[in-house]
């Protein structure tokens, strides 16, 4: 079967995919995509605020908690400080075909249209120069890159104190109106900024993926405070948007429910993607031209693993895994203990902190969420009180409330890895292992001690025992496994993310990254695509 | 009323200060229903016996609560209570009771908090006395 005449055929669907397309399509080629393709449900009442939601649904248990309280934190389950949105459970429903075994490491797969980035809290912070030291190129070719995702997107953000760590780039629209507590927190920067900065610690507006106005058939924020629980209007940027759009586009054919276990290949080059339609089961192959892998750092990987194994009966190792480690500091606002809040404010993180590292590229990022409509339960819960006395102490802490989640980078180490395990029979499990740097307890310790301190100098303060080290896998910062290489060496990739295995076979996601500096890489993820797209023969 | 029902208007008035309505209750029941409140490891006779206790009045929630945060907290009152506290939450009827300030300011909620925290130390105190036997019975009684 022919992938639809295409010049390039992709599989996946996320935030790389989406915007290798539209590049691709924009320089006239014709594009196949082949994706699961798990849609999103359409969203309930979406002019209403989160306030009145709970007023106006028939069943606003159903919508906060599931249809089998699924959302209900209860003591003892592993969880976060806020319960996972019962109806964004789709993003991480697995399928049958995709088996991960995992050491060290917890990881998620997305199946939906959009892929994992559609849990994405739109952090955008460009990588600098020191970030892309282990990169083949500098800043000033991926520049121009994140210039145009920022103009196809929308990001907010501000040239303040935090651009020594995160390059302004172009279309950088306004930052949105900072809520009580927000706006407290940055006055009070502005009286410690010298005391602060000494100590390197500088403090600022995040960058975020979202409209402060109108555009292209998406709604500028009217700070309903849904952020957290689907953005109803579009303002908050996910990669199914694009994906809407592509599909009316001419030249682009999008295959979903299609999952892609191997590609076929002889000498050197990719001949045939084999896929399973998930409808009714039956294995089917495409013929490529061209094939991107933009599946997201594991499945790609397992892709790759699956077809050498298939073709060769190789088993082969793919070191260099990576991930972020975080850690949640929750704080509370002296100033603010007691005050009421208003739940109509943007959600997600509208401030910054970033630490001077030892060296510039070991930068640390904290990104602050002054919480207001995530769930009380599962901070009232985690209190060392009785539940009521709990309740009363979450009720009047609830305006003084804030998280930062503080970033660690990582690097390519030999001992976190993917292989493939291979039973009877056709199917294979990605085994991943993950051991994290011997100096990162130490490196964690240090970055904690420096957050607090700053969070002291803004008038706030941490209780004490309540910091939460996320377990690897949670940043979903997967990268590493297929880096780019300016050596000609197997199972790795040139500048421009062509593989030295294959001639025509491109990796566009995270595989590629030879280092992962302690922000989100989302936007660079998207910059690197549409870069490649430009480079493609 | 149902036990059930009658527990979770206890529950809800030791959280909320206020009955539930029947929706509330209704979902409540539907929880119970679906199996996740009592899950294994969470239902044993102890943690039977402590909600029984607890159903008594909002005093003796508050007493097995406290000792059930220290000692026991994956048991069955705990689900429970995290339970009607979510429920709570989440309809505008109730999200008040749970989720608005009642203080005036910091200084108002630094002497309130000495307050509740002195108040939960002796409940902690008083629930050792109470439960520390009962919890021998029950492991006494054998089975789960």
């Amino acid at each position: 079967m022919s992938a639809g005449a295409s010049d390039v055929t992709i599989v996946g669907s996320g935030a790389s995919a989406v915007h290798f397309v539209q590049t691709a399509l924009d320089r006239g080629l014709r594009v196949t995509m082949v994706d699961v393709g798990r849609p999103r449900p359409a969203p309930v009442r979406p002019d209403d605020s989160f306030a009145k939601l709970k007023a106006k649904l028939d069943d606003p248990w159903r919508y906060f908690l599931g249809s089998r309280f699924e959302s209900v934190l209860f003591p003892g389950k592993k969880g976060e400080y806020y319960g996972f949105p019962p109806h964004k459970e789709y993003i991480f429903e697995g399928v049958d075909d995709y088996a991960v075994e995992a050491q060290g490491f917890e990881p998620l797969a997305s199946f939906a249209r959009g892929g994992l980035a559609e849990a994405w809290t739109g952090g955008s912070f460009p990588f600098n120069d020191d970030e892309l030291e282990d990169f083949p190129f500098r800043y000033d070719e991926l520049g121009p890159f994140y210039d145009e995702i920022a103009r196809r997107i929308g990001i907010v953000g501000a040239d303040d104190d935090l651009a020594r760590f995160m390059p302004v780039h172009r279309h950088l629209d306004a930052p949105l109106d900072l809520d009580r507590h927000a706006a407290l927190l940055l006055e009070r920067y502005a009286k410690v900024r010298e005391r602060m900065n000494a100590d390197g610690a500088f403090f600022g507006r995040s960058r975020a993926a979202v409209l402060r106005e109108d555009r292209d058939g998406r709604k500028g924020c009217d700070y309903l405070g849904r952020c957290l629980w689907t953005c109803p209007r579009e303002s908050l940027y996910t990669p199914a948007m694009t994906l809407e759009r592509l599909l009316g586009r001419p030249g682009f054919t999008y295959l979903d429910r299609r999952f892609v276990t191997h590609f076929r290949f002889e000498s050197g080059k990719v001949r045939a993607l084999a896929v399973v339609d998930l409808a009714t089961r039956r294995s089917e192959e495409l013929d490529v031209e061209r094939l991107v892998l933009a599946a997201g750092t594991l499945p790609t990987s397992k892709i790759v693993l699956d077809s050498l194994w298939r073709a060769k009966g190789e088993r082969v190792r793919l070191v260099g895994l990576m991930d972020n480690r975080q850690t949640l500091v929750p704080f509370a606002n002296l100033k603010l203990l007691g005050a009421r809040w208003d739940p109509d404010t943007y959600q997600y993180h509208q401030l910054a902190f970033g630490l001077a590292g030892a060296r510039p590229k070991e930068y640390v990022h904290g990104l602050v969420t002054t919480l207001k409509t995530a769930l009380i339960h599962p901070i009232a819960l985690s209190a060392p009180l009785d539940l009521a006395t709990a309740t009363w102490f979450s009720k009047n802490v609830h305006g003084a409330l804030g998280i930062v989640n503080v970033n660690l980078h990582d690097t390519r180490r030999e001992e976190s890895w993917l292989e493939l395990a291979t039973g009877d029979g056709e199917r294979t499990k990605l085994v991943a292992r993950y051991e994290p740097a011997p100096s990162e307890p130490a490196d964690r310790k240090r970055a904690l001690a420096r957050i607090k301190r700053a969070l002291w100098q803004l008038g706030c303060f941490v209780p004490p025992g309540m910091a939460h080290v996320r377990p690897m896998g949670a940043s979903v910062h997967y990268s590493g496994t297929l880096p780019m290489s300016t050596k000609r060496a197997p199972l790795t990739v040139d500048r421009d993310c062509r593989s030295h295995d294959f001639s025509n076979l491109w990796i566009a996601d995270g595989a590629t990254f030879p280092f992962l500096p302690a922000k989100n890489l989302t936007f660079t993820l998207m910059a690197n695509a549409a870069r490649i797209a430009t480079k493609l023969g | 009323m149902t036990s059930l029902e009658r527990e979770c208007d206890t529950f809800c008035r030791y959280l909320a200060g206020v009955e539930c309505g029947e929706r509330v209750r209704a979902k409540y029941r539907e929880a119970h229903e679906l199996g996740v409140v009592a899950v294994d490891g969470a239902n044993t006779r102890f943690d039977r016996a402590l909600v029984a206790f607890a159903r008594l009045g909002t005093f003796s929630t508050r007493l097995a609560d406290a000792h059930a945060r220290l000692f026991r907290n994956g048991g069955l009152l705990r689900r429970k209570l995290v339970l009607v506290l979510a429920l709570l939450e989440t309809h505008a009827d109730t999200v008040g009771r749970v989720d608005a300030p009642t203080v005036s300011g910091p200084a108002a909620f630094v002497v309130e908090t000495a307050l509740r925290l002195a108040v939960f130390a002796l409940l902690a105190l008083l629930g050792l006395l109470v439960f520390l036997p009962l919890r021998a019975l029950c492991a006494l009684g054998g089975g789960r």
